[in-house]
């Protein structure tokens, strides 16, 4: 008898549009201390069969088929019976870990509610037990941690909290639903150990759910593929991942950008002497609130980076949440409160006012990281698109109807957008709009700020195609940010690797991928994970405990010598600055950067 | 969740939308109803609303001699009287508030997008307004520029104004965050423009539905200034003044306080439920939840 029994499963909407099927027929088996993989594109009906076994479905959704948990029937069976198994004997832990915790409670007292309530522990011996959970999820401190509410913890660490608290009943089973897709690299890569750890500790069975196959990889037994409702494949993760039966996994074993192969080759455009933009000892700072009459404070978000484009160039900054990389494309298009030198085509875009700084605003655009967020609800497609050419007077109405029409064209979409609203497109339709709008004032540099990151991996890698061909057909400059380094390994020409504000390694893209010479930009490389069994469930990859350092309290020496493995007493004491490296092209800020290349 | 949708502009698919909200339907009928009545009805019967007619005193609702809803305990009409109070009461109710919105809306989404020291001073003004007794406000009105109902409009409107920028103001300063409004800003539209074309129509859903709170609560004050002596003067009437008659004859002439109350009741019921329909009717990604 397996321990979940999933048969015909089917769920589906009711809209005022119609009934909508958002899983057709899925039927499963779970075993004991299985661990299995649920992949698909957004909107394939994943998450939601994971909801109507837990009677979570909205209420306009109605499940139909037979799911039997522990040989008994759970399918609709109502609130009541479901409280005892949700929590208790099957958790869940969800994608966004700050919404999933309630503001207003410390950690422990939140975590020991739900012994109190779920397995009537006295509140001694529930916090005893939390405190236990904690340390198994490896949250540095746990036990002076437990008063910290979630907003003083980092995602990755409020990720590893939820987990604690999905394990704290012991369940049988654990649903983690995208647990890692908002979070950095370097954070996932421990997330997906952890949880691999735990679930043989603990002898849970594990249900991933994920868009990405590379994430699921290490950490699965078997797998089964989703499209449109309909799971397509099932079989185990070695199977699946080297014979891939249908096209639709091929699909997206094929999208995910793999760091182990060669990269895609790019074809230069041929590039002018004259940078395009040229930014010299950039920095960003915002003021922090000010307490009472006291000075006033500021938090550096950017601290002096240099950065040249030409046209038809692409360089691609990478780093972790908060290195400031968002900060430093807004400076780039002269928003924000920077400080130093930009300069645009020899002239000096900070000071620029009035028609001149309008002029140039037309050349440089932007295109953001949550692409239905940046389109105005309340205006059609065309109106959206129209925009900057009605700003910038570009011609009468019939002239930008027909670009329009002729922009929609080149990024995919077809007519019938003209008069249709954004939140009827799917994200990856909604960035082509936005790229479109980009598009409409002619401009010579496009900031890509995360402008991938929010996607499926498939419509991701369409969004790359589509970049690279604009790039070829209009000798576009890119900026493009990411904290995906195998996604900036697919576009770039140059590379900036930033950390709390500086740049730690710069340099061609190729050369830095197959040596880097900075660890920080080495354990950015490890962390990537690949859609390969073999190779992702072998791999160790070290935890890091290590306080990052806060941006305000860097100390006099480089700022990665508290995770650094190199880390020495001089590192400590000085600030090391970008060298050039084999009196190439790379540079490296790090003194350890001459000894022998780290091994990939 | 994503469907794919049918073409269709936004009038069409509030339309749609609305269509499908009963409750919306049977208000917005009523409602239409209401305002024909209050326009064609003093055309409908003979008897004038001021004329007095003591050989008629408090005659019950009858068909008899047209009086469909009786008289009160002057003779006067009260048919006539009512439909006549309503003219008056929805009017103050729809110009006051639509004053305050213009206002409001236009105060407030300059302060919320400027921001900073503009909003400061901005919305400073506004609190001491806020400070200042609304009676006091109103009386001294009335000494400098004497009794008018014209005066009732500007003072009403002059206060419900404050409470709308201030929400407006709040819900501004979270929509300046959004993408689309930095988008617009990057590509150098102007501050006009942004206000006008990304942040209003944004505030669409709240305004309506404040608006619909607004009317009733403008039809209230009208009837408390009326109670207070403030308000529209005898032989004019509105339907508060016709309630608050009605309260003294209660015990002997019942159908001269509950027919005016039925009337402003239901009145003041369907613009709440016009509101609710119009927030959600007008909200482009409704009809896809």
């Amino acid at each position: 008898m397996s321990l979940l029994c999933v048969d015909d499963l089917g769920v589906r909407f009711r809209t005022p549009t119609g009934v909508i099927d958002a899983v057709r027929s899925l039927s499963f088996r779970l075993e004991k201390g299985e661990s299995l993989a649920i992949v698909g594109e957004s909107g394939s009906g994943k998450s939601q069969s994971m909801a109507a076994i837990l009677g979570l479905l909205a209420e306009n959704g109605e499940a139909t088929g037979s799911v039997r948990f522990d040989g008994q029937e759970i399918l609709n069976s109502g609130d009541r019976a479901l409280r005892q198994i949700r929590g208790r004997r099957i958790s869940i832990v969800f994608q966004d870990p700050m919404t999933s915790l309630n503001p207003y409670l410390s950690i422990g007292q939140q975590l020991s509610r739900v012994l109190i309530e779920q397995r009537n522990l006295a509140a001694d011996t529930a916090q005893a037990e939390v405190i236990r959970m904690l340390d198994a999820v490896r949250l540095p401190a746990a036990k002076t941690r437990l008063k910290s509410f979630p907003h003083e913890f980092s995602g990755g660490m409020r990720q590893r909290v939820l987990i604690a608290a999905a394990l704290l009943c012991r369940p049988d089973i654990l649903i983690a639903d995208e647990p890692t897709t908002a979070l950095d690299v370097t954070v996932q890569a421990g997330i997906l150990q952890l949880l691999r750890e735990l679930q043989e500790s603990f002898h849970t069975a594990l249900v991933m759910i994920s868009h990405d196959l590379a994430v699921v990889a290490g950490s699965s037994d078997r797998v089964i593929v989703m499209d449109r409702g309909v799971a397509i494949e099932e079989g185990t993760t070695r199977e699946v991942f080297s014979q891939p039966q249908t096209a639709c996994t091929q699909a997206l074993l094929r999208a995910v950008p793999r760091l182990d192969e060669p990269a895609p080759v790019r074809h230069r455009v041929q590039r002018e002497e004259r940078p395009l933009i040229h930014a010299k000892q950039l920095s960003v700072r915002y003021p922090m609130p000010r307490q009472g009459f006291g000075r006033q404070r500021f938090f550096t978000a950017v601290r002096g980076v240099d950065l040249t484009l030409h046209d038809g160039e692409t360089v691609g900054v990478v780093g972790e949440s908060g290195c400031g990389k968002s900060s430093l494309a807004r400076a780039l298009v002269n928003r924000g409160r920077h400080q130093g030198d930009i300069s645009y085509l020899g002239h000096d875009l900070i000071r620029m006012r009035g028609d001149e700084l309008k002029r140039a605003q037309r050349d440089l655009q932007f295109v953001f990281q949550d692409p239905l967020g940046s389109l105005n609800p309340r205006m059609t497609i065309e109106q959206i698109i129209a925009e900057p050419a009605e700003i910038h007077r570009m011609g009468d109405r019939r002239e930008i109807r027909r670009r329009v029409i002729e922009l929609l064209e080149r990024v995919g979409l077809d007519q019938t957008a003209l008069t249709r609203y954004p939140h009827e497109f799917s994200g990856g339709q909604c960035q082509r709009v936005c790229i479109a709008r980009a598009l409409m004032s002619k401009p010579r540099l496009l900031v890509c700020d995360e402008a991938v990151s929010a996607l499926d991996v498939t419509v991701q890698s369409s969004i790359l195609d589509l970049l690279n061909q604009l790039q070829q057909e209009l000798s576009l400059a890119i900026l493009f940010i990411a904290h995906d380094l195998a996604v900036v390994r697919q576009v770039s020409d140059t590379l900036l690797v930033m950390y709390l504000g500086r740049v730690v390694e710069q340099g061609p893209a190729e050369q830095i991928y197959r040596s880097p010479r900075h660890p920080y930009t080495r354990a950015l490389l490890d962390a990537v994970p690949v859609p390969d069994p073999d190779i992702e469930r072998t791999r160790q990859y070290q935890n890091e405990d290590v306080a990052i350092p806060t941006p305000w309290n860097i100390g006099p020496g480089c700022s990665y010598q508290s995770r650094c493995p190199r880390a020495t007493a001089r590192c400590q004491q000085e600030r090391p600055t970008l060298e050039p490296i084999d009196g190439g092209l790379q540079q490296v800020a790090c003194f350890h950067a001459a000894e022998p290349v780290l091994e990939r | 969740m994503m469907v794919a949708a049918d073409r269709k502009a936004l009038g069409w698919q509030a339309w749609y939308a609305m269509r499908h909200d009963r409750l919306l339907i049977v208000s917005a009928t009523l409602l239409v109803l209401i305002v024909v009545a209050v326009i064609v009805g003093p055309w409908l019967t003979p008897h004038s609303y001021q004329t007095m007619d003591l050989s008629a005193v408090l005659i019950s609702p009858q068909w008899a001699d047209y009086r469909w809803f009786g008289t009160d305990d002057l003779g006067r009409d009260l048919f006539a009287r009512v439909m006549h109070g309503g003219r008056v009461s929805l009017l103050v109710g729809i110009v006051s508030t639509f004053v305050s919105l213009v206002v409001g809306v236009l105060y407030g989404a300059t302060a919320g997008y400027f921001g900073g020291r503009v909003d400061h001073l901005m919305m400073r003004f506004v609190d001491i307004l806020y400070a200042l007794p609304f009676m006091f406000f109103v009386i001294l009105l009335m000494v400098l520029f004497g009794r008018n109902i014209l005066l009732i409009f500007v003072a009403i409107g002059a206060v419900n104004w404050l409470d709308m920028a201030r929400i407006v103001r709040g819900q501004t300063l979270a929509l300046r965050r959004r993408e689309y409004v930095e988008a617009a800003e990057m590509a150098g539209a102007s501050k006009r423009r942004i206000i006008f074309r990304h942040i209003v129509p944004n505030l669409l859903g709240v305004v309506v539905v404040y608006a619909t709170l607004t009317v009733p609560q403008v039809i209230l004050i009208e009837s408390f200034l009326s109670f207070i002596g403030l308000g529209v003067q005898e032989p004019m009437t509105s339907w508060g003044a016709l309630v608050q008659r009605g309260t003294e004859l209660m015990s002997i002439a019942p159908w001269v306080l509950v027919i005016p109350s039925l009337m402003l009741a239901v009145s003041l019921l369907c613009l709440n439920f016009v509101g609710d329909g119009l927030r959600d009717a007008l909200d482009p990604k409704d009809g896809h939840r």
